[in-house]
């Protein structure tokens, strides 16, 4: 009897052992999402008084109240949060329509000025648009040196037509700095979602298909150079879009879907 | 790693029977009661049989898909249960009914947003009938077999949440499988035994405890 007490026990111990597979959150996507979510960008810099006035608390507003349904990007020029402007600056700048700052887009609605009805509207406009969520990405991303590594995952939930890229921006929360405003300056004002960069430089990705089909599942495995004036890496996050491409302008027709990890 | 369980499974049955088998042969010698030239047998003609039964899932229809990718997935998963009664038609050859079910619930939470959830109730419910061959290999507690089953099923999968993510299926009503394992008798009315079985459905590992009669 004691011997089929210690075999029950091994054989209990195999299969207890199957259940321990722990994923790998660097490499294994957890995070394909169903829902859409929103893409939004403003422009903006801390020595701009109205950015402080108007587009700074206008995106922060954003961010609280569509975190679940946006993704977003805080495009700085030089300022003291970006030592340069990055490479893929100009493309977002002249897409979306940007004379000045602040400035504002969502999807490919372009040259909004950034306030609290603006987001609101573009917002529930995109995604009461989207209800029927095309495809997905998800997103596992890891930081070795001055290396971010993000792994990506497309998953097709409809057939899709045209080219479709994936865009990878690299992202910087909570980044305490002086803002201006018209008025008076805000003291360690707290900055999110600020762009430091994406994969192959450039605004609107990499194709990763012309056309899929519903159930298709694409792996993407991209690098980002952490720039030097990232404040602190344990802050850094990526963002990732799915543009429907125009092919002959090289310039996105339609957010697909976008994520944020 | 589920292969080695169950080949742990099996080995721990086959092992445990020759242990007792040989206990019992033991005691039996001691006490002078095994008649010369009787042949000790696990299954006999008009033997009644009745057995209840746990299992463990090999897989399901819906287990080998990637469900993780889409966020936090908790299995709400049932113990499959089985129930079967058999008498024995000849000294070889068994029939009778089973009656098995299994339920779960998956639930699947978006990483980028709580309030997306998904998921699937999963629910198979099978009641038939069974014929079985029993292999008389000489030993009274050991009583190996193999056979088939065939009875009315269902298999049911119903989608929740706000995205189309899982399919729904119903498939039915009629089911086959087969199945081989062992009978382990502990006395001549109580005993324990470990089954395999494969159906396109529903493939699992059960193992319970069996009482017989006559």
């Amino acid at each position: 009897m004691k011997k089929l007490l210690v075999l029950s026990m091994i054989t209990l111990f195999a299969f207890t052992g199957c259940k321990k597979e722990t994923p790998d959150p660097g490499t294994e996507v957890s995070s394909v999402s169903t829902d859409y979510k929103a893409f939004a960008v403003e422009f903006t810099a801390t020595w701009c008084p109205y950015c402080g006035t108007y587009g700074f608390p206008a995106f922060e507003n954003m961010l609280e109240n569509h975190k679940y349904k946006i993704t977003a990007l805080s495009i700085h020029p030089d300022d003291d949060i970006v030592d340069d402007a990055y490479p893929a600056q100009d493309e977002f700048e002249d897409f979306y329509d940007c004379g000045g700052y602040p400035s504002a887009g969502v999807n490919v609605s372009v040259g909004g000025y950034p306030s609290d009805n603006y987001f609101n509207g573009q917002i529930n406009t995109a995604t009461n648009a989207n209800t029927a969520t095309k495809a997905g990405v998800g997103i596992a991303s890891s930081v070795s040196g001055n290396t971010m590594t993000v792994n990506t995952k497309t998953v097709f939930f409809a057939d899709v037509a045209g080219k479709i890229n994936l865009a990878v921006y690299l992202v910087e929360d909570n980044i305490i700095n002086d803002q201006n405003t018209t008025s008076t300056t805000i003291i360690d004002a707290e900055h999110d979602n600020v762009f430091r960069g994406s994969a192959g430089n450039t605004a609107w990705g990499s194709t990763i298909t012309t056309g899929a089909t519903k159930g298709t599942k694409l792996d993407g495995i991209y690098t980002i150079a952490i720039p030097a004036d990232v404040r602190n890496k344990a802050n850094l996050h990526v963002v990732a879009v799915l543009f429907v491409m125009n092919p002959t302008t090289g310039k996105p027709t339609a957010v697909l879907n976008s994520n944020a990890l | 790693m589920r292969i080695k369980g169950i080949l742990l499974i099996l080995l721990c049955c086959f092992f445990t029977a020759g242990e007792l088998s040989a206990d019992v042969e033991k005691k039996k010698r001691r006490k002078k009661k095994k008649k010369k030239g009787q042949q000790e047998t696990a299954f006999h003609q008009g033997q009644i049989g009745f057995q209840a039964a746990g299992g463990f899932l090999l897989k399901t229809d819906y287990s080998s898909t990637d469900y993780p990718l889409f966020g936090t997935t908790e299995y709400d998963r049932g113990f499959p249960i089985y129930f079967r009664g058999e008498y024995g038609i000849t000294d070889f050859l068994s029939a009778g009914l089973y009656f098995g079910m299994f339920k779960e619930k998956v639930t699947i939470t978006d990483v980028t947003n709580p309030s997306n959830i998904n998921g699937f109730d999963h629910s198979f419910k099978s009641i038939g009938l069974r014929a079985a061959y029993h292999q008389n290999i000489g030993l009274a507690l050991l009583d190996p077999y193999a056979g088939f089953a065939v009875g009315i099923t269902t298999v049911k999968v119903t989608p929740f949440g706000t995205e189309n993510l899982i399919t729904p299926m119903e498939k039915g009503p009629l089911g086959f499988s087969i199945y081989a394992g062992a009978n382990v008798c502990f006395t001549p009315n109580i005993g324990v035994f470990v089954e395999g079985g494969y159906s396109r459905w529903l493939p699992m590992i059960s193992a319970g405890v069996q009482f017989k009669f006559l």
